[in-house]
Formats: C-alpha cells, sequence, structure tokens
C-alpha cells in the first residue's frame, strides 16, 4: 500500500495550498489563454492584444523608478471590461512577458500574469457597475476604488511566489508585513491612474472597437439595383433610338412619368 | 536605439548558443544568489560586463548602467526606509545581487532574438506568438513616436516659454495621440498579418512522419509550395461589388471581369476607394475595416485553394499578395534576414541561393543584418517587395508600391510585375503617378470618370536672387559642394535610395533648427483629434484654446491668436481640410489628409527656410498642384524652399520653375547645373 499520510499533510499545509492553488491557477489560466489563441481569427485582434500589451509593458518600465507605481493594474482592468477575460488574460501574460524582459524575470513573472488576469476578468464581471448605461463613458470612482482594492490584492497574490518558494507560513507573513507599504503606494497609484487615464483609454478603445462594423452582405443595396437598371434601362432605350432617330432624352422622361 | 530590445545579429552571434539560453538563465539568476565570497561574485560581474561590451559596445551597456544604479540606490534606500535590512553592507550585498542577475538577463535579451522568442510559441500559442511579435515590433515604435512628439513640440516652440510644471502637464496630456498613433500602426500590423496567412497554425510540410523519414534520410528541404511555373488560364477575377462607409457614402462600385496574364491599372483622385478595393481583395476588409461590401466576389485559379468566394472571409491563409502603402509601418520582423524567413514562412522555405538572388537583385545583400526601421523609406520599400512579392499568388496588388523607389527599384519591379504577368497572374496597380505604369498597364480603370488630367502650376522664380539665407552645414555623412541658399530659392535634393537624403534633412534641422516634414505625416502629429491637432499647432492657439469663457490672453497676444486662427482657417481651406470636422480622430484621415495636416503648421509659422522631404507623397494630382500653388507663394514671399523626391514630375516641375538640382552621389552633395 502506498502511504498517503505524508502527502495529504503537506498538501493542508500552507506550502502545500500554496503549490496546489498555484497548480489549479495555472491550468485555469493555460486553458484561458488556448482559448484566448483559438479564437483569435483576425490579424487586428492579434494587434490589439499586442499593442495593449506593449503599452502597458513601456508605461511599467518608464515608472519603475518609482516603487510598485504603474499603470498596468488600470489598463488591464479597461481591458477586461472592452474585451473580456480570454483577451485581458492574454494581455497579462504578454506584459508579464514583455515588461520582465526589463525588469527581471522569475518565478513571480507566473504569480504576476495570474493576479492580472483575475484582474481583468473583476473587471469583466464588474462591466456594469464602471460603465455608464449606455456604454459611452467610464465611471471613474467605482473604477478607482476597485482599483485601490486591487492594489492590494494583486500583491498579496503575487507574494504567493514567497510562499511556494519557502514553504513556510513565517516567510510569507513577514514578506507581506514588510509589503504593506508597497502595497499602499500601488494601491494609491492606481486611484491616480484611474483618475488620469481611463477616459481617454475608454475612448481609444471604443475607437478600436468601430472596427468591428464592417461586413459583407451578398447582395446588393436597392438604391444601386435601381440606379443600375435605370441606367442599362436608359442606354439601351438611347442606343435604339439613335439608331431609329428618335430623342435621346426619352429613355429619362419615361422614368420621370 | 532601444537599450531594452535585441541589438541586432552581431550581438545574437555573440550571444548564449541557442541550446544554452535556457541553462543560461537559470545560472544567471541562480549565481548571485548562491555565490558568498566577494572574490567570485566580482569574477562573475567581471565575466558579465566584459562579454556585455563585447556584444553591445561601451555606448549601449553605459545606457543601461545609467539607467539601473540609481534606481537600484532608490530600491535601496526603500528597504533601508521600511526596515527590510538594516545593515548597509547588507543592502549593498542585496542590489548586487539584483544588478548582477539583471545584468545576466539582460545579456540575453541583448542577444535572443524576438522571433526566436515568438517560434517558441508556435505549436502551442500560435496566435499569440504573433501578438508577442508585434508587441515586441511595437515596442521600440512607441519609444520612437514619443521621441518625434517632443521633437515637433519642440519645432513649434512649446518648449520655448513655461514652467518645468506646465511642460510636464502638456508632454503628459499628449499620451492619447501617442496611443492613437500606436494603435493605428497595430492596426495595419494586424492588416499585414491577416493577409499573409500568419495566424494559420504551423504544420509541418507534408506531415510529422514524412518530415521525420525525409530527415533521417538526409534528404534536403522540401521547397515546395513555391510555386514557379506559369498558372493555369483559369485565374480570374469576377467582381460585383459595391463598397459603402458607415455613413452610406459609397467609395465604389466595380462591375468587371479580371484575366490573368495582365496588369491593371488602377487610376483616381484621393478617397475614391483605390485602396479600400485592394483592401477588401486582399481579404482584409471589410473584417478590420469599418467598410460595407454589397455583392460578390471571385477569385478562381489559385494554385492551392482553387476557387475562392471572397465574401467568405476572413481567411486564415493567404489569398493574395498585397503590398500596402507606407512600407514602414508593415514589416514585421526585426531584421532584414528575419522578413525574409517570416514572408516564406507559409509559402516554402527559402532557397539560401534564390534568397540571395533576391536579395541582390533588390539591392540588399549588404544589409542582411540591418534592423527595418535603421532604412530608408526607400529601403525599406525594397525590403516590402523582394520578401513579400510572393510568386505563389496568382493576385498581385500594389498600392502605391513605387513611391519611395528610384529609377533602379522601379525598374525592378517593374522586371517582376511583367514577369508575373507572362506567368500568367493577375496584378493590379494603385498609383497617383501613373507615367511610370502606363507604359506596362493593359487597362486603365478610371475610378472617377471626368477626371481631367491636371498640369502642375510652375511658380514663378524670384526676378533677383535674394538674400544669402543660409548655408547647408557639413555633417559627417556628405561632404558639401554646394552653393548657399537663398531667399526664394527652390532646390530639389534628388539620390538613389539609401544616399542619405532624409537623414541629411533631418540632421540639418537639428544643426540649424530649421522646420522640415518627414514623408511620415505620423512624425508631425500630436492630437487624437483634427480639433486638438490644431490647436496644439502653435503655443499661442493652445493658450486660447485653454481660455475659459470671457478671459483674454491681452491686446498683443490676441491680436497674434487671431491672425493665426486666420491664417490657419484660409490654409485649411486651401489645402482642402475644411469640410473636415474637429472631432474626426486624425487616424481615422487618409495618410494624403494627414499629410497635409501636419504640412499646415509649417505654412502658419512662415519660415525662411522650409526642408520637405518627399513632399508628393499620398497627394493626387490635383492636390499635388495646390500644395505647389500654396509653396509657389510662400516662395514668392521670399521663403527658400528645399524638397527631395524620386519623382521625375517634381523634379521636372522645379526646372520649370527655375528651380536648383542638388544630387547626392558618392557621399558628395553636389550641385546640378542646367
Amino acid at each position: 500500500m502506498i502511504n498517503l499520510e505524508p502527502t495529504i499533510d503537506w498538501s493542508t499545509s500552507p506550502g502545500g495550498i500554496a503549490v496546489w492553488l498555484t497548480v489549479l491557477l495555472g491550468l485555469i489560466f493555460g486553458s484561458m489563454l488556448l482559448s484566448a489563441d483559438r479564437r483569435m481569427t483576425l490579424g487586428r485582434q492579434a494587434a490589439l492584444i499586442a499593442l495593449l500589451a506593449a503599452v502597458a509593458s513601456a508605461a511599467r518600465v518608464l515608472f519603475a523608478a518609482i516603487p510598485n507605481v504603474q499603470p498596468v493594474t488600470i489598463l488591464i482592468l479597461l481591458i477586461g471590461i472592452h474585451l473580456g477575460p480570454r483577451r485581458a488574460t492574454a494581455v497579462a501574460v504578454l506584459v508579464a512577458l514583455l515588461s520582465n524582459m526589463a525588469l527581471g524575470h522569475g518565478p513571480w513573472t507566473f504569480y504576476q500574469a495570474v493576479a492580472w488576469a483575475l484582474v481583468g476578468i473583476s473587471g469583466w464581471i464588474l462591466r456594469p457597475l464602471l460603465v455608464s448605461k449606455d456604454g459611452m463613458s467610464i465611471r471613474v470612482l467605482p473604477l478607482a476604488i476597485l482599483g485601490f482594492i486591487w492594489g492590494f490584492l494583486y500583491d498579496w497574490l503575487v507574494s504567493i511566489t514567497m510562499l511556494a518558494i519557502s514553504q513556510q507560513v513565517e516567510t510569507y507573513i513577514s514578506y507581506f508585513i514588510l509589503g504593506l507599504p508597497f502595497d499602499l503606494m500601488h494601491a494609491v497609484g492606481n486611484v491616480l491612474f484611474a483618475i488620469w487615464l481611463a477616459p481617454s483609454l475608454h475612448r481609444l478603445l471604443w475607437l478600436h472597437s468601430r472596427h468591428d462594423a464592417g461586413g459583407w452582405v451578398s447582395s446588393l443595396p436597392e438604391d444601386v439595383l435601381r440606379r443600375e437598371a435605370f441606367i442599362s434601362g436608359g442606354s439601351d432605350a438611347t442606343s435604339r433610338q439613335r439608331r431609329s432617330g428618335e430623342d435621346p432624352m426619352a429613355g429619362i422622361r419615361r422614368f420621370d412619368d | 536605439m532601444s537599450v531594452w530590445g535585441w541589438q541586432g545579429e552581431a550581438s545574437a552571434r555573440l550571444g548564449p548558443p541557442r541550446h544554452f539560453r535556457l541553462p543560461f538563465l537559470v545560472a544567471a539568476v541562480v549565481i548571485p544568489l548562491l555565490v558568498n565570497d566577494p572574490k567570485y561574485m566580482v569574477g562573475w560581474a567581471a565575466f558579465l560586463i566584459l562579454w556585455s561590451l563585447a556584444m553591445v559596445g561601451p555606448n549601449t551597456f553605459a545606457k543601461w548602467v545609467k539607467l539601473w544604479i540609481p534606481l537600484t540606490i532608490i530600491y535601496g534606500a526603500f528597504l533601508y526606509g521600511f526596515g527590510a535590512a538594516t545593515e548597509p553592507l547588507a543592502i549593498g550585498l542585496l542590489i548586487s545581487r539584483l544588478l548582477l542577475a539583471l545584468l545576466g538577463m539582460q545579456i540575453l535579451q541583448w542577444s535572443v532574438p524576438p522571433s526566436d522568442v515568438v517560434s517558441s510559441f508556435e505549436w502551442v500559442l500560435p496566435r499569440l506568438g504573433v501578438s508577442l511579435a508585434i508587441a515586441l515590433r511595437l515596442v521600440p515604435r512607441l519609444e520612437r513616436s514619443a521621441r518625434w512628439r517632443l521633437e515637433t513640440l519642440s519645432e513649434r516652440g512649446f518648449d520655448d516659454d513655461g514652467t518645468f510644471m506646465q511642460k510636464l502637464r502638456l508632454r503628459s496630456s499628449l499620451w492619447p495621440g501617442w496611443f492613437a498613433d500606436a494603435l493605428d500602426h497595430a492596426h495595419d500590423l494586424g492588416d499585414a498579418v491577416q493577409s499573409r496567412g500568419l495566424l494559420t497554425p504551423r504544420k509541418p510540410r507534408g506531415g510529422i512522419l514524412r518530415a521525420s523519414l525525409r530527415r533521417l534520410l538526409g534528404e534536403e528541404k522540401d521547397v515546395g509550395g513555391e510555386h514557379i511555373g506559369p498558372f493555369s488560364d483559369m485565374v480570374q477575377l469576377g467582381l460585383d461589388i459595391e463598397m459603402r462607409l458607415p455613413d452610406g457614402r459609397s467609395i465604389g462600385r466595380h462591375k468587371r471581369m479580371l484575366r490573368g496574364g495582365s496588369v491593371i491599372l488602377l487610376k483616381g483622385p484621393s478617397g475614391c476607394g483605390k485602396s479600400s478595393l485592394l483592401r477588401v481583395l486582399a481579404g482584409v476588409s471589410p473584417w478590420q475595416h469599418p467598410v460595407t461590401v454589397y455583392g460578390k466576389a471571385h477569385l478562381s485559379g489559385h494554385p492551392v485553394l482553387g476557387e475562392i468566394d471572397i465574401s467568405a472571409g476572413p481567411f486564415a491563409s493567404s489569398i493574395a499578395c498585397w503590398i500596402p502603402q507606407d512600407p514602414d509601418r508593415h514589416g514585421i520582423a526585426e531584421s532584414v534576414r528575419r522578413e525574409f524567413n517570416i514572408a516564406r514562412r507559409l509559402a516554402g522555405d527559402w532557397n539560401q541561393e534564390s534568397m540571395l538572388e533576391e536579395l541582390e537583385a533588390w539591392n540588399l545583400l549588404e544589409m542582411l543584418d540591418e534592423k527595418p526601421e535603421e532604412l530608408s523609406d526607400g529601403e525599406q520599400q525594397r525590403l516590402l517587395l523582394a520578401a513579400h512579392l510572393d510568386p505563389a499568388q496568382p493576385l498581385w496588388l500594389l498600392d502605391e508600391a513605387d513611391v519611395h523607389l528610384d529609377e533602379a527599384g522601379f525598374i525592378q519591379l517593374g522586371k517582376a510585375v511583367v514577369k508575373h504577368q507572362a506567368r500568367g497572374g493577375l496584378v493590379i496597380v494603385v498609383a497617383h503617378r501613373h507615367a511610370r505604369w502606363s507604359p506596362i498597364a493593359d487597362e486603365i480603370i478610371e475610378m472617377e470618370v471626368g477626371e481631367t488630367p491636371i498640369e502642375l502650376p510652375i511658380c514663378e522664380a524670384p526676378s533677383t536672387r535674394g538674400e544669402q539665407e543660409w548655408t547647408p552645414p557639413e555633417i559627417s555623412l556628405f561632404s558639401n559642394q554646394v552653393e548657399p541658399v537663398r531667399a526664394g530659392d527652390l532646390i530639389v535634393i534628388t539620390g538613389e535610395n539609401g544616399t542619405g537624403k532624409t537623414t541629411l534633412l533631418r540632421e540639418w534641422a537639428a544643426a540649424d533648427g530649421i522646420v522640415w516634414l518627414p514623408t511620415s505625416p505620423d512624425r508631425r502629429l500630436l492630437g487624437m483629434t483634427v480639433g486638438e491637432e490644431l490647436t496644439l499647432q502653435h503655443p499661442l492657439l493652445l493658450q486660447a484654446a485653454k481660455l475659459v469663457d470671457g478671459a483674454n490672453l491681452g491686446n498683443d497676444a490676441g491680436e497674434e491668436v487671431n491672425r493665426l486662427q486666420i491664417r490657419q482657417s484660409r490654409l485649411r481651406l486651401d489645402l482642402g481640410l475644411s469640410r473636415i470636422a474637429d472631432a474626426t480622430p486624425v487616424h481615422d484621415l487618409s495618410c494624403g489628409e494627414r499629410r497635409r495636416l501636419s504640412l499646415l503648421p509649417l505654412l502658419i509659422s512662415e519660415p525662411r527656410i522650409m526642408l520637405l522631404d518627399e513632399i508628393d507623397h499620398a497627394l493626387d494630382d490635383s492636390m499635388l498642384a495646390e500644395l505647389l500653388r500654396l509653396l509657389g507663394k510662400a516662395r514668392a514671399d521670399g521663403c527658400a524652399l528645399i524638397l527631395t523626391s524620386h519623382s521625375p514630375d517634381l523634379a521636372l516641375w522645379a526646372s520649370m520653375s527655375g528651380g536648383r538640382r542638388w544630387l547626392i552621389e558618392n557621399e558628395v552633395l553636389s550641385e546640378v547645373k542646367a
């Protein structure tokens, strides 16, 4: 018989919980990524995700001088609101990959991507609270409050890195307490970015969404068919009349009558 | 060049070998954590620093250091302040470890080409891999776009007055325009990805088993897929479509049958729907554009896809070879070599020999390791044509593909087109300067019937030469053998692609503070909407726009604002921009309209000298004539005009208008005597 008791004990310890939570989050996260990838059929969808990831990464690097103040959380919240959870997840992964190319990769990259994906999902779920009824404007106050909350939640989620690595709850708690001032900075930064960026970014994402307005209708519009029928009728009549020496404008008069 | 990104093919060769990248990444992170002895730490640091210097040179390394040292000091101060570590030595050790790990990762970042990162996504998340490729292409563009905006602000005089905070506020308020420009560039890259079929997941040609067997037997790679024989007689394009904008305005009704083995030239004024038609035929519109297409369009005789109902799109694979306008916005890869690899990823691998032949024919062989953004517009156009003129596609759609090409480049393009035509392919060309194309076109389609040919207006040369205004400074690339510029001079600079015409204008502008207009209008546009752009064209106009009701700027400034506003309105009317609503997003305008909008602040400021790069780009004949009339007026008022162009029409116009010609050849800028 295999003795599962040590495994069960470990899996109920804080370190064990951190590991299986990571695996679970990874599975959800992976399936969402696969789904986002499969649903991408247009080049512009790929390009929009790319642009948002590039802008968010550049902004994160730009604000690297101010510890834990960066606009990525608010950006991904807005992406979740506009483009849905799958694409927000895709952007989250790309931002973590791209920005950490400059700021340093490590085990935290995975947790950052997962935490930002959750930020995007929350934006999608809370969309009715965050956008006006006609969808034309963003409600800055609820967005700022949500951003403030995520400032803390995001950092606590990323701190699971320490728990998963050290397998000691004490390390996690000391890391958690030491990080509180940084978490506060993230939260306050999110509020400021919500006020500064959200209205214009909402408008810019709306600009992109107008591009979905195109389509293909297999039949020609009624007015085109009518006009061409008239022209061809008119030209037939005109050529007949020319041959017989009649008034070439007779076809047009016929239509007017 | 960005300090963060890939630093080119030379760095790639000096970086960790392909299969050792992952172990190196682990070592770069782990070694600084494990080593406690300062002696070994210094050794590891010296090794990384020497490697970095050899790879990227002292300048890039110094930039990296300049950024990270202050940042790590700030982090150290925070750690100390919040009590994470109390001993200065411990903090120093922590920071050293952090810096060493970062430098190790940066070595990878400098040496690993983005397309290698992207290819690691290919089998599992291929479309996200394409997203990543686009993102990596956009990051340097974002940086450049921000720099252009700052240059434009400075050129328009926004840096002259105001406190530091006012300047900061102005700069930070420009981000929506910056984002909108990036969004537009991303859309263009999205169109390129769609038309080239890059979203199709990669499949081993002939199946995994066959590929493995072939490898085991040591056979050559299959170059199938690249159709090199003639097409069947069945290549036909049947059109019965009407295209409409969301407001219901028609931008083209096409009812005709076009057969393979012919070259069709589309003519018509700006905005008549030429480019829109090509986008529909390339399978990009209407799925990616706010255009509604009514009717049917069929392409038959495709060697792989057979009969294609274009309305059944969007297509995962490429259905036609589309070369769009603006080559700097449609390249995906990070180097010339890799653009070729991407171009042939789906159509069949490049045979090394044919790739080299193609590169040589297009005069790109020496630029194999260059980054596309560092090439001139003409060279980028050559690259796009060399890499993406796909002989396997029966339908070629060329949208102003010759604008940036010199004569040698156009001859090369003409040869390729005639060869394709002889193989039974169908080529549709859009061009504003159609004199080049008329001799090889089998049919010319007028998009707006009744358009009368327009003569370029000859502008009268001043009867006496004006005062000496400016002597062109020597720059490192060229030696000058030209006479000084005088008031009212008209000078056209000519030279082959890549000789440095644009560089020359840029350097002169920077050296002597002269206003210049680059070919791409996006380098000189700041606002997100036309209204914002108009207010950002002069500091006083911006101040006036910020005033609340009832306030005024004072008598003198108020009068100056009135004068500027009147001049701006008159120029808008002359340039055909007065009908555009202020709320229109700048990037909804056509390339020609954006070009004219970017010229407006130059004309408003009434400079003594103007440097204009390829002024005829994206303008139809009537608009070019109007623009030349305006420039003639500025010249009559004493403004000296210095233009670059590849167009024989414009060179002829300049010589008939009493202009001078300068030629760049063999790194010498010389006066051409009439």
